[in-house]
C-alpha cells in the first residue's frame, strides 16, 4: 500500500464485548496502525450490551479511553461517550475536555434531535467541539431509538454551528446523503459498512470531498473502508482530505 | 492477480456506477487485477436468465474476461441453459445465491445442478450474500447456516465448490468442512470484522483461499489490501492472488 497519512475518525474499545475483556480491542487499534499506517484514532468506549447507559457505565467507559489517551497521546485521540438523558451529563463533558477529550459520541440512548440532546448540543457549539453521531437505517434489527438521518437533519436545522459526524453513512447512503446534502454542518463518516462499492461513489457526488471522513469502527478491520475511497476515481488531494486533512481541520489538531 | 467473484450489469436495488465490463475492467487495473471471473448481477432477479447470461456473454467477448453463469436450479430450465452455456458460452462456473433467491441447500432440484457440474467438471460458486444484508430491499438474504453448508460440503467432496463473501465467522464455523473437503476453497470478499482479518484465518485454511471481490457490489480494493498490508506467508498470497489450488 501507498504510504499515506490516515486519520480513523471513528474507534472504539468496548467495555463489554459479549464476555470478552475491554482490552481486546486495543490490539486491533494498534494493530491498524501497523498495517494501515493510522496516525490518529478518534475513539471512544462504549458499552455493547448498555443501550442505555447510566453514570457509573459511561464514567468506566470513559475512564478506558482516558486510560489509553495517556499511554499513547500521539495515537489517541478521547471522545467521550454521552448519554444525554442522564443528569450528570454535563459536568462528564466538561471533566473530560479538561483531560483533553477532543468530542463527544452518541450511540443509540435517543434519536440525536430528542431535546434531551439541545444542552449538550449547545455546550458543543461552546467548546467548537464535534458530535460523531451513530446513524443507520436498517431494513433488519433496527435499534429502538437509533438514530436515522431524517434525525440528523432536524439537529443540524436547529443547530447550525454545531459540527455533526455522521457515522456509517447513515447506514444507507442513497437515503442518508439525499436528506444531509444541504445541511454544511453536517460531516460523514464512513465507517461500518461492509464495504459497499458504489457507496462513496455516491456519497462524493452527493456532499463533495470536504465533508468526507474515514473510518474503521476499529476493532472492524481498516480495509473496508479505506478500500473504499481507494477505489474512488478522484484526484489524490481529494482523498487525502477524506484520509485526513478534514479530519485534521474539524478537530483542530494544528492546536494540539 | 485474478478476481474470482466479481459482476457487472445492473443491479436491483441501487446503482453501482460499474455495470459495464470496461468499467469493471478500470477498476480491476486501479487494484492490479489482470483477470476477472465474472457473473451477471441481472440473472439474481431475472426470473428467466438465459437472456441477461447471453448479454453477459456478448459483454464478455474478446476481453479475456470469463463467464460464471448465475442460476435458480428451482427454474425448469435451469439444467438447458447450464448446458446451452457449456457448449456455447464457454462457461468456467456456476453461481447459486440461495439465501438471497429463497431456497435451501437441500432442495433437490439443486442436486440436479450439482450432477450436472460434476459431469463437466465445474465448479459451484455457493454465495452466502449479495449487498450488505443490513439494507435489504424486498428481498431479505437468508444465508445458509453453519450445519447446512458443513453437510452440503460434506455430501459433495467430488465437487469443485468456491464459497463466496462469508464472512470471518462463517469461515471460521466452515473451516474444518473446508479442509475435509478435498476441493472447497473461499474468497476473500467477506472478510472484514477484525483489524488484519485475514491473519485471523487458521493457517491451513488459508490454503483455501480465493482471491475475490464481489466488485461492484463490494470495493474492489478491499480484498487487495488485505493482502499488501497483512503479516501473511508469501506462498499464500501467490497462491490467493493466482488461484493457483483452485483451477
Amino acid at each position: 500500500m501507498k504510504p499515506m497519512k490516515i486519520y480513523d475518525v471513528h474507534a472504539h474499545l468496548m467495555a463489554d464485548l459479549g464476555g470478552e475483556p475491554w482490552h481486546y480491542c486495543k490490539p486491533h487499534i494498534l494493530r491498524g496502525e501497523e498495517l494501515y499506517g493510522i496516525s490518529k484514532f478518534y475513539i471512544s468506549t462504549i458499552d455493547g450490551p448498555a443501550y442505555y447507559p447510566d453514570a457509573d457505565v459511561l464514567t468506566r467507559c470513559n475512564d478506558m479511553t482516558l486510560d489509553f489517551m495517556k499511554e499513547r497521546p500521539d495515537l489517541v485521540r478521547g471522545m467521550v461517550y454521552l448519554n444525554p438523558k442522564n443528569e450528570n451529563t454535563l459536568d462528564e463533558l466538561q471533566r473530560r475536555v479538561d483531560e483533553g477529550f477532543v468530542g463527544v459520541k452518541l450511540w443509540v440512548s435517543q434519536y440525536c434531535d430528542d431535546p434531551s440532546v439541545y444542552p449538550l448540543a449547545e455546550r458543543l457549539i461552546e467548546l467548537d467541539m464535534p458530535l460523531l453521531l451513530h446513524v443507520f437505517y436498517k431494513s433488519i434489527a433496527q435499534f429502538p431509538d437509533e438514530t436515522r438521518a431524517n434525525h440528523v437533519r432536524n439537529l443540524a436545522d436547529r443547530y447550525p454551528e454545531l459540527k455533526i459526524v455522521m457515522a456509517h453513512l447513515g447506514g444507507d447512503v442513497y437515503h442518508a446523503m439525499r436528506v444531509i446534502k444541504d445541511c454544511p454542518n453536517v460531516y460523514v463518516d464512513n465507517s461500518g459498512s461492509r464495504g459497499g462499492g458504489p457507496d462513496m461513489t455516491h456519497a462524493y457526488k452527493m456532499v463533495g470531498a470536504d465533508r468526507l471522513l474515514f473510518g474503521s469502527d476499529s476493532p472492524i478491520d481498516a480495509a473496508p473502508a479505506l478500500g473504499q475511497i481507494l477505489d474512488l476515481d478522484i484526484p489524490e488531494e481529494e482523498m487525502e482530505k477524506m484520509l485526513w486533512k478534514n479530519a485534521h481541520k474539524l478537530f483542530k489538531e494544528d492546536l494540539r | 492477480m485474478i478476481d474470482f467473484n466479481c459482476f457487472i450489469g445492473s443491479w436491483a436495488f441501487y446503482p453501482t456506477f460499474c455495470e459495464t465490463v470496461q468499467e469493471l475492467k478500470a477498476l480491476h487495473e486501479k487494484n492490479g487485477i489482470t483477470g476477472g471471473w465474472v457473473s451477471s448481477l441481472k440473472s439474481v432477479t431475472y426470473r428467466d436468465y438465459f437472456y441477461s447470461e447471453e448479454e453477459l456473454h456478448n459483454a464478455l467477448e474478446g476481453t479475456g474476461y470469463r463467464h460464471v453463469m448465475t442460476v435458480d436450479p428451482r427454474f425448469p430450465a435451469c439444467a438447458d441453459i447450464v448446458k446451452y452455456g457449456i457448449e456455447n458460452w464457454d462457461i468456467v462456473g456456476v453461481r447459486i445465491i440461495p439465501g438471497f433467491q429463497g431456497y435451501k441447500l437441500t432442495d433437490t432440484r439443486l442436486e440436479d445442478l450439482c450432477k450436472l457440474l460434476k459431469e463437466h467438471d465445474l465448479p459451484l460458486l455457493l454465495t452466502l450474500h449479495m449487498q450488505d444484508d443490513r439494507n435489504c430491499y424486498l428481498v431479505q438474504n437468508v444465508p445458509p447456516t453453519k450445519d447446512e453448508i458443513c453437510d452440503f460440503l460434506a455430501a459433495h467432496h467430488d465437487l469443485k465448490i468456491l464459497v463466496c463473501n462469508a464472512l470471518l465467522g462463517e469461515l471460521e464455523n466452515i473451516g474444518d468442512a473446508l479442509l475435509a473437503h478435498p476441493k472447497a476453497f473461499c474468497d476473500l470478499s467477506g472478510l472484514r470484522s477484525r483489524m488484519g482479518c485475514v491473519e485471523y484465518v487458521k493457517p491451513e485454511v488459508r490454503e483455501r483461499l480465493v482471491f475475490g471481490t464481489m466488485a461492484p457490489i463490494l470495493g474492489a480494493a478491499i480484498a487487495r489490501l488485505h493482502l499488501e498490508v497483512e503479516d501473511l506467508e508469501p506462498h499464500i498470497v501467490e497462491q490467493i492472488k493466482t488461484g493457483s489450488k483452485f483451477i
